[in-house]
């Protein structure tokens, strides 16, 4: 029976991925995570070689043979030498990665090497998904399924629920059918089931449902596909020098108006020039992740001769180029001291600057690389707009001009303003 | 009730705008099927680009006095050779963007003109060559100077002559360093040749008062203004400087007694100046000495003075008495000028003002202008002594005598004949070509300079970029050639310490004076009492009376060889955005061509377009004819600077190359001056038609009575209501609203326009193009009626058919109407945007969202104005539908790479397909209240300026904040407010933002 088979399938698809779902948090991902931490970040990286390789899709190029894996981590050097099915491979890795021998992991058991492999094939899935332009939404715990991860989720029970319906319809259309058949008298065989079912497929009010719900559905998947055409949500682009605003903003928790000293002044916040860099880099010369490796770029740069402190005359100069993350069009007028300075009344002390920064950067302190935090969509812009409220009390200028607004009971935002007119970003 | 129109053709009875004419597209449904099925596509694949990666890079030193994202301003010094301003020149990231004028200084008072207003785009000309040249190859600075020294050093010690050929030096301490290097090479002598020359000028006032001198002239002390064949408000000596002055006269709102200054303008062609004019009478090129003595009689007569013989000349007699009445009427306060380069006429017009008293009160010989130093002879005397080879270095800087020199063949074959030559000019131009070294100069925008436009005032040069290319500044290639290891700034600092520094009354240190200038840009001494005397033993009237015996007003035609506003001389021909700056009496852009009355062209049946030859002596050339009412009958007139070959040297882009016909030649040496008005003119048709791009949308007024309004001062004076007529009654537009009020706030931009003190420069016009990123789209386009330009300068021609002794077209007057988007508040171009992409916004600004925009123009339709613009290509950069801009649209600045520097980085280059139009300088605006709103003040009256306001010479514009009731705009805006303020197309009901106030002339009759 074509309606009950189907109802099979989606039975055992459905018990397949429940399935995967809980095997995948079977292993402990968190134990896994803070081995990494402690054994292997010292050479590795999830999403960019270091000493040793990316370790992003190890398990690929692994072709998932977890033993071979775990055999490699206790001892490379042995390792490479059994003749075992990866041996061959490991040779080149050794080869690739100009002869450096991995340090032995014997002290860790076999589970415990399960787990940091499964943190890291499932930090690899975070970091595609991020790449991927989808949210990563860091406000949640670390540990929880990522937005995406939910978003997917979400999106399957719908469509589980959804042609369930379908069938539930079918059914009721075809248990309609037959009683109605019944009622007629006729006997209930296999074949005036058959052809009650077949019937229902052909039932307009059916192929009606289907139809509006198939199309509406796609039409929802197309409207969302297409706003988020442009939109670079998430953009971590890898920069030049892997400075890190953890570091910089959050633990040595510099205020952002050391280095973007535009920020209350002008249109642009700018990106620091060198010389701000040297102000400190003069006399720290080693970081403690990189240690010398990425400061000396910033020398290489500007050409200073760390070792006797001086800078190099004649040097031909080179400046660093940065990935730009936040792309605005040309066609829109964005002033940061407008919104720092006017709007949100920004830099009175480095903690209100630094929150005032987040409502549209995220928090940047918390950041080993920057990545896009806000959509920068014009939805966004103008949603921030109608609901930001502005003090017309706060200075001559607003309480001239805006006078009619001074003892206004509604309160006064900044689309009352005007701020949603178009010539206001865009000229 | 005079009768408007903009086109001959309207008077003869056509309607229609030349598009209209030619047809409608003609594309079949085919054609337009696979188009579309294309574009579709094309737009499909254009669309699934990746996006990019940007790179952002900071300085590795930041300079401290430099903010990304903030503009920095420079004062400086404008001077093309021709005409002198002191300047601002405004920096984003380091490179100039925006010239404007300098109000610190008494000369130009914040003015510019438009040539100085483009001059920033010159800056990143393609075509200047980018290291020195050595003949046509490229060599070092090393080598140049290695051999030139030689060379110097050899000729130095046989005697050889060598000689230093410049235009008008403005720059005190580079005619020190002549002076110098003269000292060192005894042998030299400093030619100054002008190619518009004003040597007539001069030398009259050395006759008369012992001092080779041009006066300074006051405009804002004249009440009465006779002006003679002189161009004095567009390209006379000092245009922005007398139009800031002569305006004084005209705005009637700033003189509460209701006075004006009234002005005679004689000439043959119509001018700009003429068209500002109260009374205007025509006269034939060549006849200008009949009248001037003629008008001299008249004021001897009645001042006792000597009488000269009379000369009988094609003049209107009747209105030189009459401006004879009202120059004796005010003595002392008048002024007469006179634009011929001819000693009889000038000795005139000086015996004329003195006999008025005018010197030392509206004419200054106190305070000499030092421009236009050319000396005709002494240019005469070079070249002959080249032809005998006995020049044997030659220096030729600032000047172009092989394109300018009317026998230039002459002076090529001599300058062949020098030993070493040497051209100091940014590009291989006509001259430099002959000359064995080019050793290019810097553009002003990346050099140190100075000037003294006048005797007591001073102006620096302070670079606003690192020089681009490889140049060198003349004056140090001449400190080098001393053998003086001196960069030309320590130099220039010391000249000033030593020579300028004592003048000054020394309260301040050497150091703070001199940065206090290089703040100001200018330095300003005070004028001593004395003025030159008269010399005793001179006798100016036997002068006169013995050249006059000699004077004979030619007969038959006379050719008229005048400088545009725009393009002058033809030293700024390759500045695509002069080029399409049309001329404000013809609307023309990108081209010269014959003027010729319209009776001369109805007899010889030519129209706008018709190709002639024109022949003096043995010199033809060929030119479209355009047909300009109100011209003289037997005077032809035809613009220099144009048909230059080698304005950008050996590059292709050759802005300049293919434009208009070379007439440089016909010019006349005469009593050893250059003249500019040539007799024994022939003309003839030789069938065709060469169609001139015209930037005037629709030839017809359509009969509108709201659009210009004008009356004469004495009917001002008797009833301004009568004037200003209302269209609509007020009350019924009060009353019947079809549609509700936008939302308003705590401000509302208007405007006002005085068309009194609009003289149609188009100095705004080259502003706003600078300011707004405004496209250049060249000839073709604008011949289809595509210009691109925000603020145009409408020019009416008015005329009263109840004369029937005299035709329309043979005197009409001249209204010129700034047009640009009227920021309608119920605009008709809001509610027929199906996509919302203009809407209205609370502070009365009529707003266009370029990136909403789809290009329906249907705005453009429902617009009463015609004021958008429609951007039918990517005229910047893009190269989709399979269309290169760079060779489509070659001159656009933002389709070249080095061009692309000049654009406002506050302003969005337009894409294709998208409408624009003026914004009201709204990036001027935010930034004006971001400011106020950051220092927690209220914003000030005149603190938000549009570009064109800022950059009008008149001060013509006002623009500011209506609901600040104590605004300059508040007082004059709409008639209830001021009784001359108006609104064009009222009866329409669009409510506009822009009011203009109406034309009044200072005239007897009371005639509306």
């Amino acid at each position: 029976m074509p309606g009950i088979m189907n109802i099979g399938v989606i039975k055992r698809s459905c018990f397949l991925t429940f399935l995967s779902i809980v095997i995948v948090w079977a292993v402990d991902v968190k134990e896994g995570e803070q081995l990494f931490k402690t054994n292997c970040t010292a050479c590795h990286r999830i999403e960019r070689k270091l000493i040793g390789p990316a370790l992003k899709g190890v398990h690929e190029r692994w072709d998932n043979m977890e033993e071979e894996m775990i055999a490699f981590i206790k001892n490379s050097q042995k390792y490479m030498k059994a003749g075992r099915p990866k041996s061959q491979y490991a040779q080149q890795l050794f080869e690739k990665f100009n002869r450096t021998v991995m340090q032995n992991f014997e002290h860790l058991s076999d589970d415990q090497i399960r787990s940091i492999l499964a943190y890291i094939k499932e930090a690899s899935k975070q970091l595609e998904a991020q790449a991927a332009a989808a949210a990563p939404e860091k406000k949640e715990e670390e540990k929880a399924p990522t937005t995406t991860e939910l978003y997917r989720s979400v999106n399957f029970a719908l469509w589980v629920i959804i042609i369930g319906i379908f069938v539930t319809l079918l059914l009721i259309f075809a248990l309609a059918n037959v009683a109605r058949a019944k009622k007629e008298g006729e006997e209930v065989t296999k074949a005036l089931i058959k052809q009650s079912v077949k019937e229902a497929f052909t039932n307009p009010y059916f192929i009606g449902i289907v139809t509006v719900v198939v199309v509406s559905a796609c039409s929802v998947a197309v409207v969302k596909k297409a706003r988020s055409v442009g939109l670079h949500k998430g953009y971590q682009p890898v920069q030049p020098i892997a400075f890190s605003h953890k570091l910089h903003a959050g633990e040595l928790q510099i205020s952002c108006q050391y280095c973007h000293v535009g920020v209350e002044r002008s249109k642009m916040a700018t990106i620091p020039s060198l010389n701000i860099c040297m102000n400190c880099h003069k006399y720290v010369q080693e970081g403690p992740k990189y240690g010398k490796k990425e400061i000396a770029k910033i020398y290489k740069a500007i050409g200073f001769d760390p070792e006797n402190m001086r800078y190099i005359e004649g040097y031909e100069q080179k400046p660093i180029e940065w990935v730009r993350i936040h792309n605005l069009p040309d066609f829109v007028y964005f002033s940061h001291a407008q919104h720092v300075k006017v709007g949100l009344d920004g830099a009175k002390d480095p903690e209100t600057l630094r929150q005032t920064c987040a409502k549209c950067h995220g928090p940047v302190w918390e950041m080993e690389e920057v990545y896009q935090y806000s959509d920068l969509s014009m939805g966004w812009c103008v949603n921030c707009h109608r609901t930001t409220k502005v003090d017309v009390n706060k200075s001559d200028y607003y309480r001239i001009i805006h006078k009619d607004y001074l003892n206004s009971e509604e309160p006064v935002t900044v689309e009352t303003l005007g701020g949603l007119e178009c010539a206001r970003c865009h000229y | 009730m005079p009768k408007y129109w903009m086109d001959l053709s309207e008077l003869e009875g056509n309607k229609t705008s030349e598009e209209h004419q030619n047809g409608f597209l003609k594309t079949s449904r085919r054609d337009f099927l696979k188009l579309f099925g294309f574009g579709i596509s094309s737009a499909v694949w254009a669309a699934c680009q990746k996006t990019p990666v940007k790179y952002a890079l900071p300085y590795i030193n930041k300079p401290p006095e430099l903010m990304p994202g903030k503009a920095n301003w420079y004062a400086s010094t404008f001077f093309d050779g021709e005409h002198y301003a002191a300047v601002l020149v405004k920096t984003r990231e380091g490179r100039p963007i925006k010239i404007e004028g300098n109000p610190s200084s008494s000369i130009t008072k914040g003015g510019v003109s438009a040539r100085g207003q483009a001059s920033v785009l010159s800056l990143y000309d393609n075509a200047r060559i980018r290291k020195p040249y050595k003949g046509k190859q490229p060599t070092t600075w090393e080598n140049a100077d290695k051999t030139i020294i030689q060379q110097l050093q050899t000729i130095k010690e046989k005697g050889g002559q060598i000689r230093i050929l410049t235009g008008t030096i403005l720059s005190p301490s580079t005619k020190q360093i002549i002076k110098e290097f003269a000292e060192v090479y005894p042998n030299t002598q400093w030619i100054v040749y002008d190619a518009v020359s004003y040597a007539a000028l001069r030398d009259a006032h050395e006759t008369v008062f012992g001092v080779k001198a041009i006066p300074r002239y006051y405009f804002d002390k004249a009440d009465v203004i006779v002006s003679v064949a002189c161009d004095f408000l567009g390209t006379w000596l000092s245009p922005v400087e007398f139009a800031k002055g002569y305006a004084q006269g005209r705005k009637l709102h700033k003189r509460p007694d209701k006075t004006m200054s009234r002005h005679y303008q004689f000439e043959g062609l119509y001018s700009m100046t003429g068209a500002n004019a109260d009374y205007r009478g025509k006269v034939q090129a060549g006849h200008e000495i009949a009248l001037l003595t003629y008008l001299y009689n008249q004021i001897a007569k009645q001042t006792g003075n000597p009488v000269l013989p009379e000369v009988t000349g094609n003049f209107d007699k009747k209105l030189v008495e009459k401006a004879a009445k009202d120059l004796l009427k005010a003595q002392g306060k008048s002024i007469v000028v006179c634009g011929l380069n001819d000693k009889t006429a000038q000795l005139l017009t000086l015996q004329i003002n003195r006999l008025l008293q005018n010197y030392g009160s509206t004419l200054d010989l106190r305070n000499p202008c030092l421009l236009r130093q050319g000396d005709d002879q002494a240019m005469e005397n070079l070249i002959q002594e080249m032809e005998q080879g006995k020049v044997d270095v030659l220096f030729i800087f600032g000047c172009n005598p092989a394109y300018t020199y009317p026998e230039r063949e002459r002076f090529i074959s001599a300058l062949k004949k020098v030993g070493l030559s040497v051209s100091f000019a940014d590009r291989i131009d006509e001259t430099a070509q002959y000359c064995h070294y080019t050793l290019p100069h810097p553009h002003y925008l990346e050099a140190w300079g100075d000037a003294q436009p006048y005797q007591y005032h001073y102006s620096l040069q302070q670079p606003t970029i690192h020089p681009l290319f490889d140049t060198r500044p003349f004056q140090e290639s001449l400190l080098k050639w001393q053998g003086k290891e001196q960069d030309y700034l320590s130099y220039l600092k010391t000249f000033w310490e030593q020579d300028i520094y004592p003048l000054s009354d020394k309260t301040l240190p050497f150091d703070r004076f001199w940065v206090r200038c290089l703040h100001d840009g200018v330095f300003e001494l005070p004028i001593p009492e004395e003025s030159p005397q008269p010399k005793e033993n001179v006798d100016v009237v036997a002068e006169v009376s013995a050249a006059l015996s000699q004077y004979k007003p030619p007969q038959g035609l006379s050719l008229v060889l005048y400088e545009k506003v725009s393009i002058g001389d033809g030293t700024m021909a390759n500045n695509p955005w002069l080029q399409e700056l049309p001329d404000p009496m013809t609307r023309v852009v990108w081209d010269n061509y014959v003027l010729v009355a319209p009776s001369l062209a109805k007899q010889k049946g030519w129209k706008k377009g018709s190709i002639v030859e024109l022949q003096v002596g043995d010199k033809k050339v060929k030119a479209p004819v355009f047909v300009m009412p109100g011209q003289e009958k037997n005077t032809l007139g035809i613009a220099l600077g144009y048909g230059r070959t080698r304005a950008a040297g050996d590059k292709k882009k050759n802005v300049a190359g293919n434009t208009g016909v070379d007439v440089y030649p016909f010019v006349k040496k005469k009593d050893g001056y250059l003249q500019y008005q040539v007799s024994g003119v022939q003309i003839k048709g030789i069938g065709g038609y060469y169609k001139l791009a015209q930037i005037q949308i629709q030839p017809t007024a359509a009969n509108r009575e709201s659009v210009i309004k004008e009356g004469t001062l004495a009917a001002y004076k008797t009833n301004p209501k009568a004037l200003n007529k209302r269209m609509i009654d007020p009350k019924f537009l009060k009353e019947n609203d079809l549609y509700s009020p936008h939302p308003t706030s705590g401000i509302r931009w208007a405007m006002v326009i005085d068309m009194n003190a609009c003289i149609g420069c188009g100095a705004c016009v080259v502003s706003c193009i600078a300011e707004n990123n405004i496209p250049v789209v060249g000839k073709d386009e604008i011949a289809r009626g595509r210009d691109m330009h925000w603020i145009r300068i409408d020019r009416y021609f008015s005329s009263r058919s109840d004369d029937p002794k005299q035709p329309e077209e043979e005197n009409p007057q001249v209204v010129f109407q700034p047009m640009l988007c009227q920021h309608c508040q119920h605009a008709p171009c809001e509610n027929v945007c199906p996509v919302l992409a203009t809407t209205h916004s609370s502070e009365g600004l009529n707003q266009q969202a370029y990136n909403r925009c789809f290009g329906t123009r249907y705005c453009a339709n429902n617009c009463p104005h015609k004021v958008r613009r429609f951007n039918w290509f990517n005229y910047a950069y893009s190269n989709w539908y399979g269309e290169n801009p760079k060779e489509r649209f070659p001159h656009n600045p933002a389709a070249d790479e080095l061009g692309r520097l000049v654009l406002n980085p506050d302003v969005t280059v337009r894409a294709s397909g998208t409408m624009e139009k003026c914004t009201f300088c709204v990036q001027r605006l935010q930034a004006a209240k971001l400011k106020a709103k950051m220092e927690g003040r209220p914003l000030k009256d005149g603190e938000a300026k549009t570009a064109c306001q800022q950059s009008c010479p008149t001060d013509a514009i006002i623009f500011g904040n209506l609901k600040d009731e104590n605004s300059e705009v508040a007082k004059y805006f709409g008639p209830e407010r001021y009784d001359r303020s108006y609104f064009v197309i009222e009866e329409v009901k669009t409510y506009p933002s822009i009011a203009y106030m109406l034309k009044v002339r200072n005239q007897d009759e009371n005639k509306a």
